[in-house]
């Protein structure tokens, strides 16, 4: 893990390094006014008169102490801004998978124990649900619930602990946009994992013995059924991280998603550089998280 | 005569299961009724696309000063934007633009993964070592991070948005290609040829290469999807592909601004997204179906 960690950390140094240029002629443009002196004392500045491995390592010691460098636009420590914008995204990662596990694992079960009507139901719902593209639901959502119903939810983002009814009102439609596809995912493998295992010769031995359908389900066989779901869950993640900044645009919640948007279009490179760096290292951390439950939830899973 | 000789070897009866799909998928798909769907629904936007300007009433970027904000109507069926433009033509070339990006990323995403892939697979040691964990950096970044990260840099356009979703996508064909070669490999017939003084050239290309491509091609499938998604969303956050060129991300952009006063900018292109993604969705769930029934949909 540390030696991916390691390497993300060197493509998302070397991305900033395929800027055409360099970064000090992106922000500075085709000015004729602009000497090459000044072009030279800024590309010093920068720390752009360095080899790379110099620049590299410098920035590499910097995010081993939680420096991220500084925003170009506000002069404020990256990680600051990304950790004041922290609470929207986790808020809205965590209640999108929420509503995509609630949604998703319930309708699989259907799928996989009723045959037929209900199966087929269930199929046609989760190969809309990841056909849809977020963007475009949420617009949908958008135009039903405040152009027609009316139905506007406060602009300005309220956070859950100050008032949780508001909050919740804010990022309800945010959530169900971006738990979409994962809920659809989500209810695809349960189907196919309960299909698997409700087949299998210990589902009967549990149904001989005289236990109840709930119990066989659910104690029995939807627990073996879980662990394909978590690792789809798992890999989801990367979906919903990403997912965050199209949510994060289309809704104007004011999140790490939308503070990456903004700096890209202003070119703030060492703010895209962090928020694609902390985003990356999320990503793998929750992986890490799923390959952890698995020994949870099957305790034939143990690791050295 | 060593060529000849490897030729003349009969194949494994696992190998003569994968070398017969083709055929059998033709019978098989067939029978389908949601692959029939997909791949009708399919062939429509193909033909939409390469047919654009025959198809499209008006030019893309006509622009008409005197029908702005027009909602759908007979001389319009999709209404037209701010500009007056006839949403219907920019819809109908969007699918060439969205499509073409999708296309030639995953062409380009499929040949270098598949290539590293193969060559990784084969030689396994130290090539297998250094590009799988090259592949597993990659695979670490979220698709649109690694996708936005890339656009952000290299700049918004079209040129981006198929590096972009190539870079993201490699990584994935490689993994595929990998595994399949890996287990291809240690067939008797590849071991036959090997023992018959066959080059490694050779036996990639004339034996393993065409025994792997069936997961290739669902995995093809499956990307193109995602890739429709990448591309669009892409371009509806503005760093993709550009206005005026009209893809269905750039036309839903375009039409957030003008949400309540006009929905049918916003709709259109959204709907033509949906059923690009919902068609290659159920082609690629009905040759993933026959290909590994294990994960039936």
């Amino acid at each position: 893990m540390l030696a991916t960690l390691l390497g993300v950390s060197l493509i998302v140094f070397g991305l900033m390094r395929l800027i055409p240029g360099t970064v000090v002629e992106q922000l500075l443009g085709q000015s004729a006014l602009i000497t090459e002196e000044t072009l030279r004392s800024l590309r010093a500045f920068f720390g752009l008169d360095r080899p790379w491995y110099v620049q590299f390592s410098e920035w590499a010691w910097g995010l081993l102490r939680g420096d991220l460098g500084h925003s170009w636009r506000s002069d404020r420590p990256v990680a600051a801004l990304i950790l004041s914008r922290l609470p929207v995204s986790a808020e809205l990662a965590v209640l999108s998978v929420a509503w995509s596990l609630i949604i998703g694992i319930p309708l699989g079960i259907v799928g996989a124990v009723r045959r037929g009507s209900a199966d087929g139901f269930v199929r046609i719902v989760s190969t809309l649900g990841l056909s849809v593209p977020a963007f475009w639901q949420g617009t949908l959502l958008i135009l039903l619930f405040s152009v027609y119903l009316q139905w506007m939810p406060s602009l300005q983002w309220i956070p859950f602990t100050q008032d949780p009814l508001g909050n919740l009102s804010i990022m309800a439609l945010p959530a169900l946009t971006l738990g979409t596809a994962t809920a659809a995912m989500i209810s695809r493998m349960t189907r196919s994992a309960m299909l698997d295992v409700l087949g299998q010769d210990y589902v009967r031995t549990a149904r001989a013995k005289g236990l109840g359908p709930r119990r066989v389900l659910l104690r029995h066989a939807l627990r073996n059924a879980l662990i394909p779901v978590i690792t789809v869950a798992g890999v989801q993640m990367g979906y919903i991280l990403g997912g965050i900044v199209v949510v994060e645009d289309v809704f104007s919640l004011p999140g790490v998603g939308r503070l990456l948007l903004d700096a890209i279009f202003q070119r703030d490179y060492p703010v895209v550089q962090g928020t694609i760096l902390v985003g990356a290292a999320l990503f793998m951390l929750l992986n890490f998280a799923v390959d952890l439950l698995y020994a949870v939830i099957d305790p034939r899973i143990q690791y050295q | 005569m060593t060529a000849r000789a490897i030729r003349a070897v009969p194949p494994s009866p696992a190998l003569a299961v994968a070398a017969r799909p083709l055929a059998l998928w033709g019978t098989r798909l067939r029978r389908n009724a949601l692959f029939a769907v997909g791949l009708t629904l399919l062939a429509a936007l193909a033909v939409t696309a390469l047919l654009a300007p025959v198809l499209a009433p008006y030019g893309p970027t006509a622009i008409d000063a005197e029908r702005m904000f027009q909602a759908p109507s007979r001389a319009h069926p999709f209404g037209t934007d701010r500009f007056g433009r006839d949403l219907l033509s920019r819809v109908i070339f969007g699918a060439r633009v969205s499509l073409g990006i999708a296309c030639a990323a995953i062409a380009v995403a499929a040949l270098v993964g598949g290539l590293l892939g193969l060559l990784a697979g084969f030689f396994e040691r130290l090539t297998d070592l250094v590009l799988g964990r090259v592949m597993d950096v990659f695979f670490a970044f979220p698709s649109v991070l690694l996708a936005l990260g890339i656009s952000a840099v290299l700049g918004a356009g079209a040129t981006t948005v198929i590096i972009a979703i190539a870079v993201v996508y490699t990584p994935l064909f490689f993994r595929v290609m990998r595994a399949s070669v890996l287990a291809e490999k240690r067939l008797t017939y590849v071991e036959a040829a090997m023992a018959m003084g066959a080059g490694p050239l050779l036996i990639m290309r004339r034996h393993i290469l065409r025994n792997v491509l069936s997961p290739m091609i669902v995995q093809v499938a499956v990307s193109l999807s995602y890739a429709i998604l990448i591309e669009s969303a892409l371009s509806y956050l503005g760093v993709g592909v550009q206005p005026p060129t009209p893809s269905w991300g750039t036309i839903l952009n375009e039409g957030k601004e003008f949400l309540p006063i006009s929905p049918w900018i916003s709709l259109f292109p959204g709907l033509f997204i949906m059923l690009s993604v919902l068609a290659l969705n159920l082609v690629g769930d009905a040759l993933r179906d026959y290909l590994d029934p294990r994960l039936r949909t």
